[in-house]
């Protein structure tokens, strides 16, 4: 722990709740303080994302905490199971019934005979780790209790770890949809989680397949794999060759034929931009790029930079590895904040990240890749980082901002 | 079907806040809590740096409030508890990150604030601090925020301009001079009350929390008055008055005009000037604006949810304009509202009183008691499908004096009359969100000549078969005037997602 000037790591419960947040239908109940939960549902804003699930909290007081009663949660759960009919509830902890010991798995245990609603416990205080953490949680859980065997498989694929708390989440959402459509002819089934319904997860292990698309999902699309022979593939689409080389791995993973027409006229588009952009670039005394985001974003960008000749020292990441960590020495989990004002406080040709990263650089030659995002809108959805589109997009931006120097 | 009286209390029961209780456990979106609270005072001090200590969504939030609040300019700090911390104490690495604040930017002062998890374990954080001020430059200042305590976001604010007597020292007074204490909005030179003692030569020595820097705070200390526009800076002017010899009067958001006269006499009284007579017209204004109230609103029914003022003062001058209160929803129960509680009784009126901020149920409570108005925020669209007319009143916080009545009456016979002439508008929401009737003579108040985007969408429903008709249920076609979020969002009745949708401009 030490103090932190601009924004902190948000916790593994924020991840949990923002991953849950953009369902419908879903239903979570959380004991604690109120404010805990007002000030989540209002964070949400603060993501460019709307909230769409039913959150509700019980508040707790002194006499409750000294006495650890949890009349008001076994109250609250009733109330909802009676007057909504949900299909399940999360009964969730605030970092106040995590710290005094308030056991939920029993509580849900308890109450669960009692009421027709499926109780989903999640015990987390925020004290466990990152918001990565919480949203690798979450997915595992909705897997775990919500998701139905649904047969027969079907031609459509799942996208695992689409979630609200990524910059650009529905930009990129649609771009993967675009290119699984042109170059598979193939429609997505469910998205987990970005704005999608309690019933599309439900009927997730339809799908013939998995694309996780965040490290977060692959323990949710491991478990969809030993139970439901589903398979799947990890990674990000970023840059041309990024983006190739994520289409063929999917096309050779699950049998695929691609459309080359079309895959053949994106490359000659970006190409065409690319030369250009690589001529603008002689001109750079310095081509350092700085990336800070969450792991996949940042990650991904870096080979995209790369790809259109810049280079890339560091790539900072805003949270702890989510399973091992990667070999790459270049990646830098969670660096101090001094460690990422000295990389923009000398010579830098751009710098890709967050509020703090911008806040930081003074918003000098700054792209917005990662929350927080607080000053902008964000609901166009076709201004992607990933895919054919993304890497036009950033290509785009990149040569105006070359064409603004003169 | 729901038995209110099961639920909760009548007016004639309630003596404490034990009576005061709430419609469910479950509630929706519940009350903000006092680290709310005391962002929203301390972000209005430019240079005051703050360390919030608390989990990772306390620190988040409270920064991204802040944040907001001071377009990217705040000095709010985050100091992050884990177990280990909350196992061993945090002692040590708070007073290693008020080092680290201070040998960066060399602030004046820090607040440190403390949030749920940190008084649970109950660490002596205020020893520690005293103990080790010496041993900085920069004045420290502690605000304790527990929520389990307590019930809403008001004892933050309390605490934090509470908190602020510690920058202040006895200095020679200017007399003729005043602070004005609670006012949480820029532009308070332009108040009626400020306004007016310009007139007579008062000066102004300090506006806390808004227009603030340290300095300003400090340079309070010389006033011979203090003005106090908001409840929650009461204890900072009860302090001020007993360390620095500072009387105060509570110039609160009232509406009757008895009282505001009773206000201005006191100020007239401790500063030897003469306010009242600049005032005459505002005054006649306001008993024309009543007349005008009463002939509207007799035999009215409202539910009252949440305005700038007290809960049972707006309720009671509600009453007194002939209007009958069915439900009123409160904070918490306070002894100051006695007074107004008991004048409502008075009246023959009993109505039911429930904890705010829990909309869910609610929603079957406008069923039940079919009211003609509602007072504050809630899902527009929820309670224009029910045929109640919403108002809110957040321009009163701009306000002192007879201007807030006087603006208060403006907006809901305002909202109401919108209301009975365009029924088919949402006028109360119109209104909140700062879309109200074009002014007259503009492009768009006139219909354009051009097919719109309603007229096309009509041609397309006839091309896939289907008719084009306006919804039966409201009898409102398209909500064309908002953007399609927000009218997406509204028709949902998802209330975070519609302030999402409203321009960024609007955020405080």
């Amino acid at each position: 722990m030490s103090a932190t000037r601009y924004f902190p790591t948000p916790s593994d419960r924020m991840g949990f709740l923002w991953t849950l947040t953009s369902i419908e239908d879903c239903y979570v109940i959380e004991f604690g303080p109120a404010g805990t939960t007002h000030f989540a549902v209002e964070g949400v804003m603060e993501l460019n994302a709307e909230h769409r699930m039913n959150v509700y909290t019980t508040h707790l007081s002194e006499v409750d905490i000294t006495f650890g009663r949890y009349d008001k949660l076994a109250g609250a759960v009733r109330e909802i199971d009676a007057a909504h009919r949900p299909g399940y509830i999360f009964v969730m902890a605030s970092s106040v019934s995590a710290l005094i010991g308030v056991d939920i798995e029993s509580i849900c245990l308890e109450l669960q005979d009692g009421v027709e609603a499926r109780l989903i416990p999640a015990p987390y205080g925020g004290y466990d780790g990152d918001y990565n953490l919480g949203v690798e949680r979450a997915l595992l859980a909705l897997a775990q209790y919500v998701m139905k065997d649904c047969r027969p498989r079907e031609r459509i694929y799942n996208l695992v770890g689409c979630n609200i708390d990524a910059c650009h989440f529905e930009s990129d959402r649609t771009e993967i949809e675009t290119m699984m459509e042109k170059v598979f002819g193939l429609k997505r089934n469910a998205c987990l989680t970005a704005y999608t319904s309690i019933e599309e997860i439900e009927k997730a292990p339809q799908a013939q397949f998995n694309l996780v698309i965040r490290a977060e999902g692959i323990k949710t699309a491991e478990f969809m794999k030993q139970k439901w022979g589903i398979p799947y593939v990890y990674g990000r689409p970023y840059g041309l060759s990024g983006t190739l080389s994520w289409l063929y791995g999917v096309a050779e993973e699950f049998g695929l034929a691609p459309d080359m027409d079309y895959l053949t006229g994106q490359a000659e588009e970006i190409r065409k931009y690319l030369g250009q952009y690589k001529r603008m670039l002689r001109r750079a005394s310095c081509r350092d790029a700085v990336i800070y985001g969450d792991f996949d974003t940042a990650w991904g960008i870096s080979g995209l930079l790369e790809e259109l000749g810049l280079s890339v020292r560091s790539v900072f990441v805003k949270h702890a590895p989510t399973g091992e960590k990667p070999e790459e020495e270049r990646v830098v989990f969670k660096p101090p904040e001094d460690r990422l004002k000295d990389s923009v406080s000398g010579e830098y040709y751009a710098a890709f990240g967050d509020d703090t990263l911008r806040q930081l650089c003074g918003g000098k030659r700054f792209f917005q890749i990662a929350n927080p995002d607080m000053d902008r809108y964000r609901f166009y959805p076709l201004t992607p980082l990933v895919g054919f589109h993304g890497a036009l997009y950033l290509l785009q931006e990149l040569m105006n901002r070359e064409r603004e120097k003169g | 079907m729901l038995n209110l009286d099961e639920k909760i209390s009548r007016l004639a029961d309630v003596k404490s806040n034990e009576e005061v209780r709430s419609l469910s456990y479950a509630k929706f979106p519940g009350t903000h809590c006092p680290l709310f609270g005391v962002a929203m005072i301390a972000s209005f001090i430019s240079d005051l740096a703050v360390l919030v200590v608390g989990t990772g969504e306390c620190t988040y939030y409270s920064k991204g409030f802040a944040y907001g609040n001071q377009a990217g300019k705040d000095n709010f700090h985050s100091l992050v508890v884990g177990k280990t911390d909350l196992t061993f104490g945090c002692g040590k690495k708070l007073l290693e990150a008020l080092r680290q604040i201070e040998a960066g930017e060399k602030p004046e002062a820090v607040m440190v604030v403390t949030t749920c998890v940190l008084e649970v374990i109950g660490e002596d954080l205020e020893s520690l601090l005293l103990e080790s001020q010496p041993k900085f430059s920069a004045r420290l200042l502690l605000v304790s925020t527990e929520h389990f305590k307590c019930g809403s976001h008001i004892p933050g604010m309390e605490r934090a301009l509470f908190s602020l007597a510690g920058l202040l020292e006895k200095k020679e007074k200017i007399s003729k001079s005043m602070n004005i204490l609670g006012h949480r909005r820029h532009g308070v030179e332009k108040t009626e009350v400020i306004s007016a003692l310009r007139k007579e030569g008062v000066s102004l020595c300090g506006i806390i929390p808004s227009n603030c820097r340290i300095a300003d705070i400090q340079e309070a200390s010389r006033a011979s008055l203090n003005v106090v526009t908001d409840f929650t800076a009461l204890k900072l002017a009860g302090e001020m008055e007993k360390k620095l010899g500072i009387p105060f009067v509570y110039f609160g958001r009232h509406l009757e005009k008895e009282r505001i006269d009773r206000e201005y006499c006191k100020i007239e009284e401790l500063l030897g000037v003469s306010l009242l007579p600049h005032l005459e017209e505002k005054r006649e204004e306001l008993s024309l604006l009543e007349e005008k109230a009463k002939a509207l609103f007799a035999g009215k029914s409202f539910i009252y949810g949440n305005t700038p003022m007290m809960a049972f003062e707006v309720s009671e001058y509600l009453c007194s304009l002939g209007m009958v209160p069915l439900f009123i929803q409160i904070r918490e129960y306070y002894e100051e509202e006695r007074p107004d509680m008991d004048r409502i009784l008075a009246r023959g009126y009993n109505p039911y009183i429930a904890q705010l901020a829990n909309i869910a149920p609610m929603q079957e409570v406008y069923d039940l008691l079919k009211p003609d108005l509602y007072l504050g925020h809630e899902n527009p669209m929820a309670l224009f499908q029910k045929g109640i007319v919403q108002i809110t009143a957040d321009e009163a916080i701009e306000k002192i004096g007879y201007e807030v009545p006087l603006s208060f009456l403006r907006k809901i016979i305002g909202v109401y009359e919108s209301a009975l002439n365009s029924p088919g508008v949402p006028a109360g929401m119109m209104s909140m969100m700062g879309m109200g009737m074009p002014p007259a003579g503009t492009a768009l108040e006139k219909p354009s000549s051009r097919p719109g985007a309603e007229y096309w969408l009509g041609k397309l429903r006839e091309l896939a078969g289907g008719e084009s008709v306006p919804d039966k249920k409201t009898g409102f076609s398209g909500l064309g005037e908002m953007p399609p979020v927000m009218a997406e969002a509204l028709a949902k009745g998802n209330m975070p997602a519609v302030s999402h949708a409203m321009p960024k401009g609007g955020k405080p």
